[in-house]
């Protein structure tokens, strides 16, 4: 619809306009805006645009980034960031999966726990890590459990808005079939709340990565966010860049690979939104 | 019948088989190296522990120390508080601020204190092209200190009240170390209390110059970081707090011994991931193995006049024996 659109509203004498127009729509014109803002920073580094210690040149960083991957300086912490990120956002998406559909189908549930679920959700949690040392210690159980209670909300409140938005005749009918309250919970309510989970999961993804850091960075002695801030206390601003590169290329990785993923196992609902 | 033998069986079997593994895997106990968990910073303060524990001093006292460094975040205590570490690297006025609070923070090991005079391993910037010349220009002007209440915020306020202003006139930023010649560069600090590398960095590229040394300026030895453990832990292992402080004690005779030479540089690069050149830059502090209690009374009194101790305080009773008599 939008390219008839802009078939219509482009001049039938300018080609050109039509190829731009094109052009514009795939993920080509996406990565020369990157290329533009990274090109910049080459330049402000090399020509004195800015002058900061803590600024250098892009293609520094590019090399210490192939340099850190290759010797393990920078994929060793970050294996071990993805480890930490992967058990948190599985243990919180589950919880949240599960609290989701109990609380969505159990009404008495939905009274007792909404309220403690609202009173914690906008809890900051840079600064519930340092009380939860006391209880976790500092090592990966603490950043585990600070990743998934980060992952934990967002998927419980789109289980959860997926679970009231089902088609109440969708329940019925399983009902009139003679199936039992789990039965339909895994067979009807599950599947018909999925395309919401699955929005809460892909928002999660990117939140347990940036909580993951953030974590190392405070309560850490290993992982992607410790390096960070060992280069910038070791004055190495290329490597410190070079870990939040690597960061930004596994979030966007991650990102690409669970929109493939929602793609093969929820075709069946984008094919009926697109009809 | 069987199914439920079966099903007793196979839960034994879960049970003991994990139980069997752990009890292969336990060494003799007499030759268990006792377990240490110290939080420390990646800085030069912290050379005497590395050192031990690169010399093998830990391993002659029969301990297995585990450092966990912390870069940027100020949890040492709060883990030791929780238990979670045995020892851990801290600023005085932070481990006083804590024992005022009830936590039962006792000095093992002194760490180390400022010189008698200037280069101090921090000092007062401001940009190179800046109009503050003394300290009464501060007045309503911004500084940048890494976090509030704690060794630097404190001198930072007592340079000021010892100029003769009133510190509540300037205004006071949390910035963190790497960030803070930047803050000054760009005009967003008009001071900053910068502590090395990052200081010598900033002076020689230019973009600051010196105002003052605050730390020398104000007291002389200035007892700036140290070890401490629960008083709890301490009383229930006396024997592992003297083997840690005998060998950390060691490490301090060694940087000593070494400071200055390739091999003291090489350490302090290879835990601070600083390159050696920059390591060269560095004035080492002064490792003393005692603490005075004179010099922690003046921070007290220090800490008093900028409200934020109030009521008596023993400065003697944050001292453990190893810091009165070194082992």
């Amino acid at each position: 619809m939008a390219r008839e659109i802009g078939m219509l509203m482009a001049p039938p004498t300018m080609p050109d306009a039509a190829a731009w127009s094109r052009i514009a729509r795939t993920r080509a014109s996406g990565f020369t805006l990157v290329f533009a803002l990274l090109l910049l920073w080459e330049f402000s580094a090399r020509f004195g645009w800015v002058v900061s210690q803590n600024w250098p040149p892009f293609s520094l960083v590019l090399v210490a980034t192939a340099r850190g991957l290759w010797s393990g300086d920078l994929s060793g912490p970050l294996a071990a960031s993805l480890a930490r990120m992967a058990a948190g956002y599985v243990i919180g998406s589950v919880f949240g999966i599960a609290l989701g559909l109990l609380i969505g189908t159990i009404g008495v549930l939905d009274r007792f726990i909404t309220p403690l679920i609202e009173a914690l959700r906008p809890l900051p949690l840079p600064a519930l890590v340092p009380p939860l040392i006391l209880f976790l210690g500092l090592d990966d159980r603490l950043k585990v459990f600070v990743v998934a209670f980060a992952v934990v909300f967002p998927v419980l409140v789109s289980t959860l808005g997926g679970v009231r938005d089902i088609d109440e005749v969708l329940i019925r009918t399983a009902r009139t079939f003679g199936a039992s309250r789990a039965r339909t919970l895994a067979k009807v309510v599950l599947p018909a709340s999925m395309p919401s989970i699955s929005a809460g999961l892909r928002i999660s993804l990117s939140l347990a990565l940036v909580t993951t850091v953030v974590a190392e960075m405070i309560a850490g002695s290993s992982g992607i966010g410790y390096s960070i801030l060992q280069a910038q206390y070791g004055l190495r601003p290329e490597e410190m860049y070079a870990a939040v590169l690597c960061i930004s290329v596994v979030g966007y990785g991650l990102n690409r690979g669970f929109i493939r993923l929602e793609r093969r196992l929820l075709d069946w609902y984008q094919k009926d939104d697109a009809t | 019948m069987i199914d439920c033998r079966l099903r007793n069986s196979s839960g034994l079997r879960f049970l003991l088989i994990p139980a069997c593994i752990f009890l292969l895997q336990q060494p003799a106990a007499a030759d268990d190296p006792i377990r240490l968990r110290v939080s420390t910073i990646s800085s030069i303060d912290t050379a005497p522990l590395e050192a031990a524990k690169a010399q093998g001093y830990f391993a002659d006292e029969g301990l297995s120390v585990d450092t966990t460094p912390m870069v940027g975040g100020a949890v040492g205590l709060p883990a030791l508080a929780a238990g979670q570490v045995q020892i851990a690297n801290s600023n005085l006025v932070s481990i006083i601020l804590g024992a005022r609070q009830g936590l039962d923070f006792t000095i093992v090991a002194a760490g180390d204190s400022t010189r008698d005079a200037p280069p101090d391993l921090a000092g007062l910037v401001v940009a190179s092209d800046s109009a503050i010349k003394t300290a009464q220009d501060l007045q309503g002007k911004k500084i940048g200190v890494n976090t509030r209440n704690n060794i630097i915020w404190l001198f930072a306020r007592g340079w000021l009240a010892k100029e003769g202003v009133d510190p509540a006139k300037a205004i006071y930023r949390e910035v963190p170390f790497p960030q803070m010649v930047d803050g000054v560069g760009n005009g967003q600090l008009d001071a900053a209390f910068v502590v090395e590398p990052f200081l010598s960095l900033g002076l020689k590229s230019g973009t600051v110059k010196l105002l003052a040394w605050p730390y020398s300026a104000v007291q002389k030895r200035i007892p700036i970081s140290m070890f401490a453990a629960s008083k709890s832990y301490a009383d229930a292992h006396p024997d592992h707090i003297l083997r840690f402080v005998r060998a950390y004690n060691r490490g301090v005779d060694w940087v000593d011994q070494n400071e200055g030479t390739a091999a003291f540089f090489a350490l302090i690069a290879d835990y601070t991931h600083l390159s050696i050149d920059k390591v060269r830059e560095l004035v080492p502090p002064l490792f003393p193995k005692t603490i005075d209690p004179a010099q922690v009374g003046l921070v007290i009194d220090l800490m008093r006049a900028q409200g934020i101790l109030d009521g008596p305080f023993d400065p003697a009773s944050v001292r453990y024996s190893t810091v009165i008599v070194p082992p």
